[in-house]
């Protein structure tokens, strides 16, 4: 579907994200268009299906001139079942599977052309051939032999399926100047294949580290029912349909990577998995992430609330239950104090069922308070402390935020906390501890960090004003939109 | 977070709950059922009219007008009869039984409303000829109550009562016999009383069973009427109209037909062979429908349910098989067994034509015949099995080919000469099994294939 069919600078992909979704890689998305208002930007939204989406989330700026919406894992558009007997270039196909599977770097020539997806491997072929069958059968044979077939069989169909889709994107999407995806996985592809067959060049700005986000989605995955025999698996083995999924996103990340260049990261320790995920060095860098310290200033104020504040969906790679766990020791030791969790509770709605069973049956009733979706400009100034109890994070912008907003931070040891905490470079370090940095999973330590800052008005103090500092000079909004205005000028003057 | 892992997995558990759809499995018996039985009713009533009358010319009236009534109930109710089955299946899967007991009601008033006209012109030729409305009248009504007779046929192999079904037909047939010694009257009037009388109580039986498993707060519905499987109407047609084709053709054509009542013809010739023929299958049919119902259906079952509900590939090659193998079995073994009852048959044909009065010059044709309705049930059996593989396009096709095919030979066969007659109906029933076969073959080869590739 497309929305708003005008010219377009710079297309940005957007899997599951803006306009749709709010979530740390649309405001950067939002920020982006909004605070580089000389380009004309164009999205595609790549959805999974139409019915997992309400209205859109954010006002659509007026230089987004460009918005195709396309769902992954519709069900209509399917070309009608039709037996296809045996094809005979179908080794093509299997070579390639092969390399898919493979941890060989070197990216076969078919996986880049539009050609051979619209008709030597065509969808057709894939969902109806007898030897796409006869290769299914081969594959589940020699890999997943105990587990059920029917899983094998949709697990197959339903990661392949969505190819088809972003080829179908590819053809059809207007062909932009530049290609910018905020994640590989689908989105990197789509751009991959843009920049192959149209010769555009291709930014990735990669926010968490998405194959390993999906990494972590397999190992929590219930989903996949793992049929454990005496006979069959090493314990900690990972289901066939698990790691085919990993392989699956693994491939997808190579590909975009050989596509993309620039390669972006938030933080240092991003770029270093990218490199080891399969990016090539000297195509990396970093641009963090920047707020708009200087709104976020006006919220600062002189008195402490006794607010803990968790701003995040209710998920478990959030693991809010930690957080509710450290609260009960922390609301024991000081008197008034209150934990807010801040963010929608609809997309694991189990899960958060769970978290507020857990809280009552702590005796939390009222100490910890669950607040859906709120707008930050007002949370901010009634919170003490900004927390995050993650399992997984990239670059979380809450936490900068709240550094502009003059709270102190304590979070546990993912993604780019420890550098935004303690700083990263040396400069940076030099401006001080603006929070603490904590291990996963381990409430007493949470509660340990909450209580020394409460307890503590002088160290709280200096926290604050690292935090403040550290923002101010390596966060803001002017150094996010500059890099990337300066990147996009050098791209196209090229 | 990027992107769309955790939509993946809401999209898998819905995904996997598919349906691995199963084609309906009461098509056997539905499209042997009635054609069985109505055999065996026109031999039974032949037999009884020839025991009991005197005058020759009765028992040809009686067996005619009853032969007619059949052919034509069936014929007519013929688009309903498959169709009405996936029908009753569908709403049973769906859980709404309650809309089988309105809905059947609706097709039989349609088929009666249809049938009173449909049948018209040969109940008027007969009272012209007979100038007695009772008979005539009688003629009508067996054929309404016939057509309503398949209908709840229908409805009641979903129930799987067999033997209440079975015990129904012999009350009933028990009761005509009865019925004739009791009006004692030696006139066709009597005797088309009592069949009327016999299958009305069989109807009402059936009813009953009907009502009790089928209960409603509706009496009448015509939701069938509205999402009709049209292939399954063709079908339908075309397999009853390729039974009788070969048999209207020889009834009509001058020079093999006699003067019967009326508009109703018969021909000697090729009818005592033949329905003396159609006695010799009903063993087989039972075997190969008792392996169909067992073997065949619990392997069906059990790879389904394997697929549905997370069986290895390993475990659906192994009941596939299975299947295959036991259908296999129950096609071999319905040539084997026809065959023997053939030899045995042949060695007591003289004694047989004897029992039931007919000339024995009619042997060399009733060998041919028995050859001819052997393979007519190794095609229903091939039909069948094609049945619950659900390759309705398939068998469509085999009925049309077999439909032309019977008019077309059976037509050459009466060119050629009386040496000829019965052949015609035999090679078109050997050329379609064999495209039966073939398309049977294909259709097992690529079974696992089709069942999850193309849904």
């Amino acid at each position: 579907m497309i929305v708003r069919d005008g010219d377009v600078d710079i297309l940005l992909i957007a899997e599951g994200t803006y306009p749709y979704i709010r979530g740390g890689v649309s405001s950067w998305i939002h920020q982006l268009i909004n605070g580089l208002p000389h380009f004309k930007f164009g999205i595609v939204f790549l959805g999974s299906r139409e019915s997992d989406y309400d209205e859109m989330k954010y006002p659509l700026p007026d230089n987004l001139t460009y918005l195709y919406i396309d769902y992954l894992f519709k069900e209509d558009e399917v070309p009608p079942a039709k037996y296809l007997p045996k094809d005979k270039n179908f080794h093509i196909i299997e070579e390639l599977h092969h390399w898919f599977s493979s941890d060989s770097c070197d990216i076969p020539e078919h996986v880049k052309t539009l050609d051979f997806y619209n008709n030597l491997a065509s969808l057709k072929t894939f969902l109806y051939s007898e030897s796409s069958w006869e290769y299914i059968q081969k594959r589940y044979l020699e890999n997943a032999l105990e587990s059920p077939f029917i899983d094998y069989f949709w697990a197959v169909r339903n990661m392949h399926t969505p190819i088809w889709r972003v080829v179908n994107v590819a053809n059809h999407v207007k062909k932009p100047k530049i290609i910018h995806a905020p994640s590989t996985g689908y989105a990197g592809f789509l751009g991959a294949l843009i920049s192959f067959n149209y010769q555009r060049p291709f930014i990735l700005t990669e926010h968490g580290i998405y194959v390993r986000e999906r990494k972590i989605d397999m190992l929590n995955a219930t989903w996949l029912k793992e049929n454990k025999t005496i006979f069959q698996k090493r314990l900690g083995e990972l289901a066939y349909a698990k790691q085919m999924w990993i392989k699956f996103f693994e491939g997808l990340g190579k590909v975009t990577y050989e596509a993309a260049d620039p390669i972006i990261s938030l933080f240092e320790g991003a770029r270093k998995i990218q490199i080891t995920y399969g990016a090539k060095a000297e195509r990396t860098m970093v641009i963090p992430n920047g707020v708009d310290t200087e709104r976020l200033a006006n919220v600062r104020k002189r008195e402490i609330p006794k607010v803990i504040t968790l701003i995040g969906r209710v998920v478990p790679i959030k693991d809010i239950k930690t957080f509710i766990k450290a609260m009960k020791i922390a609301t024991d030791a000081i008197e008034g104090l209150e934990g807010w969790i801040v963010g929608p509770e609809d997309e694991d709605e189990k899960y958060a069922q769970e978290c507020h069973i857990l809280a009552d049956s702590l005796g939390l009733d009222g100490k910890v308070k669950f607040l859906g979706f709120q707008n930050i400009m007002e949370i901010m100034p009634q919170s003490g402390i900004l927390t995050l109890s993650s399992i997984s994070e990239g670059m979380p912008l809450t936490v900068i935020e709240g550094f502009a907003a003059g709270l102190p931070c304590v979070a546990t040891d993912v993604g780019s906390c420890k550098d935004l905490i303690y700083g990263g470079s040396e400069e940076d370090q030099q401006i001080g501890e603006a929070g603490v940095v904590v291990s996963i999973g381990n409430p007493t330590e949470l509660a340990q960090a909450y209580i020394k800052l409460f307890s503590d008005e002088n160290y709280y103090r200096a926290c604050q004003e690292a935090a403040i500092k550290r923002v101010e000079t390596f966060y803001t909004k002017e150094l996010f939109l500059n890099s990337y205005d300066d990147l996009y000028h050098q791209i196209l003057e090229k | 977070m990027a992107g769309i892992g955790f939509e993946i997995r809401k999209i898998l558990k819905d995904e996997t709950i598919f349906s691995i759809v199963k084609a309906f499995s009461y098509a056997g018996i539905v499209s042997s059922g009635p054609w069985i039985i109505s055999m065996l009713s026109i031999l039974i009533a032949g037999y009884v009219a020839n025991f009991f009358f005197d005058n020759q010319q009765m028992v040809v009236d009686f067996t005619i007008m009853i032969t007619y009534v059949i052919a034509f109930s069936l014929i007519l109710t013929s688009y309903s009869q498959l169709s009405f089955t996936r029908f009753v299946s569908d709403m049973l899967f769906a859980k709404k039984r309650h809309k089988v007991l309105p809905n059947a009601l609706g097709v039989m008033v349609v088929n009666i409303v249809i049938g009173m006209v449909f049948i018209l012109p040969w109940t008027l030729s007969i009272y012209y000829e007979t100038h007695s409305l009772f008979i005539a009248s009688t003629f009508e009504l067996t054929f309404i109550v016939l057509c309503s007779i398949w209908i709840v046929n229908i409805v009641l192999t979903g129930v799987k009562n067999y033997k209440y079904v079975i015990f129904s037909f012999f009350i009933a047939y028990l009761l005509i016999i009865l019925l004739i010694f009791w009006f004692d009257k030696g006139d066709l009037e009597s005797y088309l009383l009592s069949f009327l009388i016999g299958q009305t109580v069989l109807l009402l039986l059936l009813m009953v069973l009907m009502f009790k498993e089928f209960q409603s707060d509706h009496w009448i519905a015509f939701d069938f009427f509205k999402k009709v499987y049209k292939d399954l109407v063709w079908i339908g047609l075309f397999l009853n109209g390729s039974i009788w084709i070969d048999k209207f053709i020889f009834w009509l054509n001058p020079f093999t037909n006699s003067e019967g009542i009326g508009l109703l013809k018969y021909s000697p010739i090729y009818d005592y062979p033949i329905f003396l023929a159609y006695l010799s299958i009903a063993p087989a049919m039972a075997v190969f429908l008792l392996r169909i119902e067992t073997d065949f259906a619990i392997f069906y079952d059990k790879y389904f349910s394997a697929a549905r509900e997370g069986g290895t590939l390993k475990e659906l090659y192994l009941y596939a098989n299975e299947m295959i193998d036991s259908a296999r079995v129950g096609l071999i073994e319905i040539l084997r067994i026809q065959t023997l009852i053939g030899f045995l048959i042949v060695l007591f044909a003289e004694a047989i034509f004897e029992v039931f009065t007919i000339p024995t010059v009619y042997i060399p044709l009733f060998i041919v015949d028995l050859i001819g309705t052997t393979l007519q049930v190794f095609f229903m059996s091939i039909v069948t099995i094609l049945f619950y593989l659900d390759k309705r396009r398939e068998i469509l096709a085999l009925v049309i080919l077999l439909f032309f095919l019977n008019f077309c030979l059976t037509l050459y066969s009466q060119y050629l000469g009386p040496y000829y007659y019965g052949y015609g109906a035999a090679l078109a029933y050997f050329i379609v099994s064999l495209f039966g076969l073939l398309l049977l073959n294909q259709s097992f080869k690529r079974f696992h294939y089709e069942t999850f590739m193309l849904i």
